[in-house]
């Protein structure tokens, strides 16, 4: 599987009325068992590029080709095909992370998922019946990724994963994300953190609306003076 | 994401709230049929040592008028509890508004003159909201006077009879008069149930607590408090996330089937709470004296609350999709209740608010919902007008509901 995402533009309007351009002309080339890592300064539109991959939000321009089909104009296939796992989790607080899981996942589904499958390997079964509202944030996030993952999209988008998590919660989120693309998903991943680049086959940096190709070697100064 | 499994998570949504606001239920239901009693039965003794001043107006100036007016006074067999008022038509209006009168009667002109000639024409008697019990009380006073009064003319027309006899009539002239007024006194006998129509004073007319009835204080109240109650569930509301909306949004349950979802989540609950809460007030209420108002007719009572729960339940969503934070949510949701409460005469007779405030007040939700339900609380017919506008107003307000939605979706980038 691979992709091909061609010239995306999108703009908003500002709050003087002015429309600004955040994705100027944007490419992309990918392939599954992939890891992108896209890093920039806040507010450069790394939230905004992944929203419009998801489908989430409109772009202005461009195309993007999924193993030679065009996602865009097919709402369906860009809905089953890529999953995104927001900055902030969308669940509903008042009801339990398996009321949560019901809104997406078939009952029997959840059964199978949880006895062997991305539910299991989340480790959502220990809060299951628990209220989403007195999860921890690692919780929210496992189940935030266990919800997209429910039509096992080659492609998973991550808005930062590991934002505001303890170490054992990010070593469990990007031991996840390690795990699906060496099942050869494609995951594509916006980060400021060296621990979740580290896990990245490829970097990026986004600047001016585009994409830059980086290598990054760990060295968090030079990413820095690079962005 | 089906509808399907929309409308069951915000169901589950909507009822994890539900043992909070089941108890707040039971609780009000108590607090307020313990005071609705205790005004009730103050109302009540007030009301016996009360003299009911009726205002008489119109065709007055006649002799014969003076002599009915007095003979009503001197016949009235309510033990002076009736008190009539000789009136001018502005001062009978002005009379109703202010309560000094509890209704008034209107004489046509020419009453007397055409009645001599044999043709009843109506009289008329306006009373501040058509009150049936009220109304019922002058007509059956009207009625046995009117009764009286015909007896009273057999007794004349012996009279004559007898006097006609001693000043030399023929025979046949005679019975000829004679048959000719007793024909007259039959048709006045056999017109009586028709010499008089009921109309309520315009504009305050059906809906205003005019009057003081019970039906119309529990009607009014009622239709406030299923508006305000809607502030318990904010929370629910409030708690809604944007972020998944959105994501909704791009699975293809756009800011329509959101809306759609969400609503009738909320009126499931809205109905059940109310269904509980009238459950409640019908228990309480037939321990307590207000069963002599509220009659054999609880279950009819809850009935009737559904239309107005769907237009109530629509707007309080409407408003809670506008607003911001559960503080202004709150705030709104508060001031419109009780304002608009306050102008459709649920707290307060409605005619004391000038005339443009109260014709604008008859096409606001809670006027309807208020003459809808006093109307089965009088178990008399229900008419169709409120019935149709406040289906109309709900959809009004889910489509605007819908509206901001689409519209908060697209201001944060996101499909619709």
């Amino acid at each position: 599987m691979e992709i091909k995402v061609r010239n995306i533009e999108k703009s908003y309007r500002s709050g003087t009325g002015r429309r600004k351009k955040i994705l100027q002309g944007l490419d992309l080339d990918a392939a599954g068992g992939e890891c992108i890592g896209i890093a920039g300064k806040n507010g450069c539109g790394k939230s905004t590029l992944l929203s419009v991959l998801a489908g989430v939000q409109k772009a202005d321009a461009g195309s993007f080709l999924m193993d030679g089909t065009e996602l865009f104009s097919r709402p369906r296939d860009l809905s089953r095909n890529v999953g995104l796992v927001p900055q902030a989790p969308a669940l509903m607080d008042e009801l339990s992370a398996l009321d949560n899981l019901l809104m997406w996942y078939p009952k029997r589904d959840i059964i199978k998922e949880l006895d062997s499958g991305v539910l299991g390997m989340l480790g959502i079964g220990d809060f299951l019946r628990t209220r989403v509202r007195n999860l921890s944030g690692g919780m929210k996030k496992r189940l935030s990724i266990g919800c997209v993952m429910h039509t096992m999209p080659p492609v998973l988008l991550l808005d930062e994963p590991c934002a505001a998590l303890d170490l054992e919660c990010r070593e469990n989120i990007l031991g996840y994300v390690r795990d699906y693309v060496s099942k050869g998903g494609l995951a594509v991943l916006t980060s400021h953190d060296p621990m979740e680049l580290e896990i990245c086959t490829r970097h990026y940096i986004m600047k001016d609306g585009r994409l830059s190709p980086y290598s990054y070697d760990g060295d968090v100064t030079k990413l820095v003076s690079s962005l | 994401m089906t509808l399907k499994k929309n409308l069951a998570a915000q169901l589950k949504r909507f009822f994890s709230f539900f043992p909070i606001s089941a108890a707040v239920s039971l609780v009000l239901a108590l607090i307020v049929s313990v005071t609705g009693s205790l005004i009730y039965i103050n109302r009540k003794s007030d009301e016996t040592d009360r003299i009911v001043n009726i205002g008489l107006t119109g065709f007055l100036d006649d002799t014969y008028m003076d002599l009915a007016i007095n003979s009503l006074t001197t016949l009235d067999s309510t033990r002076n509890s009736v008190k009539l008022v000789k009136l001018g038509a502005d001062e009978a209006d002005r009379a109703l508004r202010t309560g000094e009168v509890g209704a008034y009667v209107v004489f046509p002109e020419n009453f007397i003159k055409e009645a001599i000639d044999g043709n009843f024409q109506k009289i008329s008697i306006v009373t501040a909201d058509g009150s049936k019990s009220f109304s019922s009380k002058i007509l059956n006073e009207l009625i046995r006077s009117v009764a009286e009064m015909v007896i009273s003319f057999q007794k004349a027309v012996y009279g004559y009879q007898q006097a006609v006899y001693d000043y030399g009539y023929s025979t046949e002239e005679m019975y000829s008069l004679g048959s000719n007024m007793a024909f007259r006194i039959i048709d006045a006998v056999l017109e009586r149930d028709g010499m008089f129509r009921i109309q309520a004073a315009e504009p305050y007319g059906e809906g205003s607590l005019a009057g003081d009835t019970a039906s119309g204080v529990i009607s009014g109240v009622t239709a406030v408090f299923i508006m305000l109650w809607g502030i318990v569930s904010c929370g629910a509301f409030i708690s809604r996330r944007d972020g998944l909306s959105k994501v909704m949004a791009s699975k293809g349950n756009g800011a329509a089937r959101q809306t759609a979802a969400e609503y009738a989540a909320y009126l499931v609950f809205m109905l059940s709470q109310i269904l509980i809460l009238g459950l409640a007030f019908c228990a309480v209420f037939s321990l307590t004296p207000l069963r002599e108002v509220t009659g054999p007719v609880p279950f009819s009572f809850i009935a009737s609350l559904i239309l107005p729960v769907i237009m109530i339940s629509s707007l309080q969503f409407l408003i809670y999709e506008a607003s911001g934070g559960i503080l202004g949510g709150v705030l709104i949701h508060f001031i419109l209740g009780c304002g608009m409460g306050y102008v459709c005469g649920c707290f307060y007779p409605a005619y004391f608010f000038p005339r443009q405030i109260q014709q604008i007040a008859r096409w606001l939700p809670l006027w309807q919902a208020r003459v809808h339900i006093n109307e089965v609380l009088l178990s008399g017919p229900v008419s169709p007008l409120p019935c149709v506008i406040m289906l109309l107003f709900a959809a009004v307000f889910l489509l605007a509901a819908a509206a901001v939605r689409r519209g908060r979706i697209k201001a944060e980038g996101g499909l619709s």
